[in-house]
């Protein structure tokens, strides 16, 4: 492809023709294929090297010349600045600007963020623990006894020996009191794992954040008090609580919270079953049985403990009607949250 | 837990609505779960007397009937073959709904014109019987409305495992009265004649005292087996049973009342009446009733006729002592078994057993007498037979009620409220638990009813769920006496979303478990660990890397014609490392770029990603994390394609790889478009993070620049070339940058142009063209002679 005037003359033709007949949103491409990096004019600039020295003199002038001729052709046509632009008639400012895929956080990721930055600001501090827990951390340091009924609330994945995936993220209050001394409160985001058939309310995993707090006078009116200030914090601050009597092992006295229906303001709708009240969370004051199993005197300390679901925090607040749309990652269910 | 209203009417006094009463209840932890009327609702239904009833004379099956109703005399066809002259019926008229919305229309049946039609349970909704139709009881009134005959309300519970007190009318009972302030007590019933001594007629011997710590039986004589009155149906139905016959019913209806499981043998069926509980020896075998045989584990409380097992004590009995249709004598069991000792068996056969579920969750054994002697009259008045005198009852060693006692500071400590000892002594005597006030503390002995309650903590929850959690005021403390710092440093974290999210990336949240062929494709080094009990073929297994996640996630866009777009995930994966031992759990960082560079625009081109945009991405973000540079070494990584897969490596260490999409990927998720991966390691990005430097002066001096074209053979890499010159120019050189890269004509084949712009530049100094020219004539000599470069001119 040895640039021969030719060839230059006949590049250069082409080029005029087609910056004259293209619609003005053809012109960045025609400037491309011919001034580009890899352009044809371009090319024959570069290939002006391989020439025999008395020719690549006159040769390199046409070439010059005809990229002088093209670019000032296509100046004239898209203008150089945003002035000749606008004076070029067919500027139609309302096409799309360019703009790069729209980046998006998870709603469960966020949730959790959301959850967690609004305790932090109470005073608690994050930690974690693994999500392969042993039958110890999982059940029996937190009074589930062997053989109990209270373990068929969990339908737990096992793995070997007593190994299993934690059904819940109170392990965490074990490990964590087993590395410090009262006071302590913690806040513990992670993913629990429950044997539920997957459905559209149920999945095989689930994120949940654990919050305890011990110390020498800590009450079930204290429970009661952070609860609604996460609750005003995460659901706005009209949000009506009601603490309704249940079962944990771990806590004693336990409590289920309710948060009033915010779609049908208690009235009753399909969203919280016509009960007028949306399961949010279950909590308790810790058992002295878990005080014991880590050498905290239940006599001197006291403490509560809550558990949330992060999916049910987010199905709620996104009205989103089946968990599996949270795990499938669909671009077209990701891109909507803009947070 | 199922029981209706109106039996609690008829044992406690209260006088609250339904829904107050639901909402009450569940307010003090006895969850309501639902409320309905017995009877479903439907429109025109009423009662009718049959006063005629021939054979249709077109239809073998069919009968013409002539009915009473409030309406009038009226002709019906009916189907059923219990139809018959004087039974009392519930009539649909035409223009009725029934339960099911089914709109009822005169018809006419094989020639005979039928007005509405008379009902089965089905057609009702009470049951799925739809053979015969419901018989009322002859007293009811023709015209009455059926509601009216049905007048109850079900309550369903939805009771936690600590509750077993409630699993029966009775226990419901006491926490109505508790609510309403009255008080409920056992009922007396009535005693027929008694027979002959019991003792006589039937011998019991526990083996297993700790299995089966009482054991009580009875023996009515001179049954015979029928259906149950229509107070006892009604009665089961409202419980959501279906009433079988009046041995069945009355066992089921006294557990529903008093939650004593009872089971009735066939007297004659158990040899000179001996009964004896002993534990199963591993491998016996036996036939329960619904006739399947289960080979036991060593320790199952077995009920034996001295020589064969009859009945799995607690869960099921056996088809060699059933009761049947020609039963006359029943030997009746109430007995109390071992809550564990019931819940292994259970788990280890695998009997779904509404007794077995309430001896593990713990009965009440001093209920044992009272539920037997309750249900062994009720069963003589029904079936016409007479109850034997006296009482069999094994109870070597009985459970008494528990004393505890119970500090009134520690019960205010817990709760945050100031109540004083006779207050609190209020809320125990109200469920029935002996609650005496002294001056500190309140002394307690708890009824063998509640099992669950056993500390004084336990004591505190029944004070604050009868105060009411409600009431229980809100304190709102400061930031207390606490200064901690997290042992889990999010910041890493909180970055790469930022990072993320605002570069185009969308959040992926994916599951930890999965299947492990995808998993070997990209880690078939690493051990995964298998789950003992799976879910389903699919999850099997946890994950070992997030690459097998994420082009799953691509297949499912690329399905539903998402192909263009950028994702990122956070997750664990999982190292096995050996069996039983727990493996190492690691945070990791997956991206995925599928598709296009950018999304279409209409004034520019855009095209597939590439390598170039992946790695450019991985660097941008090191830069952003303050990580160093990294290196990307061609390896052949599992999972990737042959010639893009790259090891990311710094100083030597490797944390993490990226590439594009392998053949073996490519076949298993069926995928079709360019898809580009990487994944890197969470603890190493957080290892290398530097310090944000300090600040450095902006120069005062002017840089210079230059270009620095060379041609080197086709195998040297850029890398190697830029280094060469970063070196040999010394410490003025600021930035290098390529700026091109050439390959063709007039070069010779084999080889490439790489054009370099460089910048120089001196905190102190301008810098003199002689000097960079110096600078530079030390590079060209050293790219020469490391890498055979020459200058191009």
């Amino acid at each position: 492809m040895a640039g021969s005037l030719e060839e230059i003359e006949r590049v250069k033709n082409h080029a005029l023709a087609e910056i004259k007949s293209s619609d003005d949103d053809q012109l960045d491409s025609v400037k491309v294929k011919y001034l580009g990096r890899k352009g044809m004019l371009t090319g024959l600039l570069k290939s002006l090297g391989g020439l025999p020295s008395d020719q690549r003199a006159r040769v390199g002038k046409a070439a010059n010349e005809a990229r002088v001729q093209v670019e000032s052709a296509l100046k004239q046509r898209m203008g150089s600045g945003p002035e000749d632009a606008r004076r070029r008639e067919g500027f139609d400012p309302t096409l799309p600007g360019r703009i790069q895929f729209p980046g998006t956080r998870h709603p469960i990721s966020y949730t959790i963020q959301r959850i967690t930055q609004i305790f932090e600001r109470m005073g608690f501090v994050v930690a974690d623990g693994p999500d392969v827990e042993t039958d110890y951390y999982n059940f029996e340091a937190l009074n589930f006894p062997p053989d109990h009924p209270a373990r068929d609330m969990q339908d737990t994945f096992f793995i070997s020996g007593d190994l299993l995936l934690r059904t819940h993220t109170s392990p965490v209050q074990i490990r964590s009191f087993e590395k410090r001394k009262p006071p302590v409160r913690i806040i513990a985001p992670g993913r629990s794992y429950r044997s539920e058939a997957i459905n559209a309310r149920a999945y095989c995993l689930f994120h949940q954040v654990e919050g305890f707090y011990v110390d020498t006078d800590v009450t079930f009116g204290d429970l009661k008090g952070v609860l609604t200030a996460f609750a005003k914090a995460y659901f706005g601050p009209d949000v009506q609580l009601r603490f309704r009597p249940s079962f944990f092992p771990f806590t004693e006295p336990s409590t289920e919270v309710d948060v009033r229906c915010y779609l049908c303001d208690g009235k009753g709708c399909t969203l919280c079953k016509h009960e007028g009240w949306l399961e949010v969370l279950g909590a308790g004051m810790i058992d002295p049985n878990v005080f014991e199993s880590v050498g905290y005197d239940p006599d001197i300390y006291s403490g509560y403990a809550f558990g949330m679901g992060v999916e049910r925090l987010a199905m709620l607040r996104y009205k989103i009607d089946d968990i599996r749309l949270l795990f499938e990652n669909d671009i077209r269910f990701l891109r909507q949250f803009q947070f | 837990m199922q029981t209706s209203l109106s039996w609690l009417h008829q044992l406690v006094e209260f006088d609250l609505e339904i829904d107050d009463l639901a909402d009450r209840l569940t307010m003090i932890g006895t969850a309501v779960a639902w409320t309905k009327p017995l009877l479903p609702p439907a429109q025109g239904i009423s009662v009718a007397e049959v006063t005629a009833c021939d054979p249709h004379p077109d239809a073998d099956h069919l009968s013409v009937c002539r009915i009473k109703t409030g309406d009038g005399d009226k002709t019906v066809v009916c189907g059923a073959p219990n139809v018959r002259t004087g039974l009392r019926v519930l009539w649909i008229a035409p223009g009725g709904v029934l339960a099911d919305g089914t709109k009822i229309k005169s018809a006419t049946l094989r020639g005979v014109a039928s007005d509405g039609m008379l009902c089965s349970e089905a057609e009702l909704g009470i049951s799925t019987s739809s053979d015969t139709i419901l018989e009322l009881p002859p007293d009811c009134k023709v015209g009455v409305a059926g509601d009216a005959v049905f007048d109850d309300i079900m309550v369903s519970f939805e009771l936690t495992p600590n509750r077993p007190d409630c699993l029966s009318t009775f226990g419901i009972a006491r926490e109505v009265g508790a609510l309403a302030g009255t008080t409920f007590s056992w009922p007396d019933f009535d005693r027929g004649d008694l027979g002959p001594n019991l003792k006589e007629a039937i011998k019991i011997s526990v083996e297993d005292p700790e299995g089966c710590p009482r054991y009580a039986a009875s023996l009515i004589e001179g049954l015979t087996v029928g259906s149950s009155p229509w107070w006892l149906k009604q009665r089961l139905r409202a419980c959501g049973m279906r009433p079988i016959n009046n041995i069945v019913d009355v066992t089921n209806f006294v557990m529903m009342e008093t939650g004593q499981p009872l089971h009735a043998f066939d007297y004659a069926k158990i040899p000179n009446g001996t009964i004896v509980v002993r534990a199963s020896t591993k491998g016996e075998q036996f036939t329960t009733l619904d006739s399947k045989t289960y080979t036991l584990p060593e320790g199952v409380v077995l009920i034996t006729d001295g020589t064969q097992p009859v009945a799995l004590g607690g869960v099921m009995g056996g088809t060699n002592s059933e009761v049947d249709e020609s039963t006359v004598s029943v030997l009746l069991e109430s007995a109390y078994f071992d809550p564990q000792r019931t819940r292994r068996t259970r788990m280890a056969l695998g009997i779904p057993s509404e007794a077995a579920l309430r001896f593990e969750k713990g009965t009440d054994p001093n209920m044992v007498p009272y539920a037997l002697e309750r249900a062994a009259h009720l069963l003589a008045s029904l079936g016409g037979g007479v109850v034997r005198k006296g009482s069999v009852d094994v109870y070597p060693q009985p459970i008494e009620s528990r004393s505890l006692t119970l500090s009134v500071a520690r019960t205010n400590q817990v709760l945050g409220l100031d109540l004083n000892a006779k207050e609190i002594a209020g809320y125990l005597s109200s469920i029935a638990i002996t609650a005496r006030a002294e001056a500190t503390s309140v002394k307690v002995e708890v009824p063998t009813f509640r099992p669950d309650i056993e500390r004084p903590i336990d004591l505190v929850e029944e004070v604050a769920r009868l105060y009411g959690y409600e009431k229980i005021p809100v304190r709102e403390q400061g930031g207390g006496r606490l200064f901690d710092v997290p042992d889990h440093d999010a910041s890493l974290e909180t970055s790469i979303h930022e990072y993320f999210s605002s570069n185009g990336y969308n959040e992926a949240v994916t599951s930890s478990l999965g299947a492990l062929p995808g998993f070997e494709i990209f880690a078939p080094d690493i051990l995964a660990v298998a789950l003992a009990n799976p879910l389903s073929e699919e999850l099997t297994h946890l994950r070992t890397t997030l690459l097998a996640d994420l082009t799953g996630v691509a297949a499912h866009n690329y399905n539903h014609r998402s192909r263009s777009w950028r994702m990122y995930t956070l997750g664990l994966i999982f190292e096995g490392t050996k069996p039983g031992k727990a493996p190492v759990e690691t945070l990791h960082l997956g991206l995925a770029w599928s598709g296009s560079d950018r999304p279409p625009h209409w004034g520019a081109l855009d095209r597939p990603v590439n390598w170039w945009d992946l790695k450019g991405e991985i660097c941008n973000l090191f830069v952003r994390l303050r990580v160093p540079e990294p290196e990307f070494i061609p390896r052949q990584m599992s999972g990737l394609a042959k010639d893009s897969s790259f090891n990311i490596c710094i100083r030597g260490e490797q944390m993490g790889v990226a590439g594009a999409l392998g053949s073996a990927a490519i076949s298993h998720w069926d995928i079709k478009e360019p898809l580009w991966l990487a994944q890197l390691s969470m603890p190493a990005l957080n290892r290398l993070r530097q310090p944000q430097a300090e600040y450095n002066p902006l120069p005062r001096y002017p840089e210079v620049l230059r270009d620095l074209a060379l041609i080197v053979q086709e195998d040297t890499a850029a890398g190697a070339l830029e280094a060469t010159i970063r070196k040999s120019a010394g410490e003025l050189l600021t930035t290098i940058e390529l700026f091109d890269l050439y390959r063709g004509k007039p070069l010779p084949s084999g080889t490439k142009n790489l054009a370099f712009n460089l910048r120089f530049q001196s905190p102190d100094q301008s810098l003199e063209a002689v000097r960079i020219d110096k600078i530079m004539s030390r590079v060209v000599s050293a790219v020469k002679k490391a890498h055979g470069a020459t200058l191009r001119t």
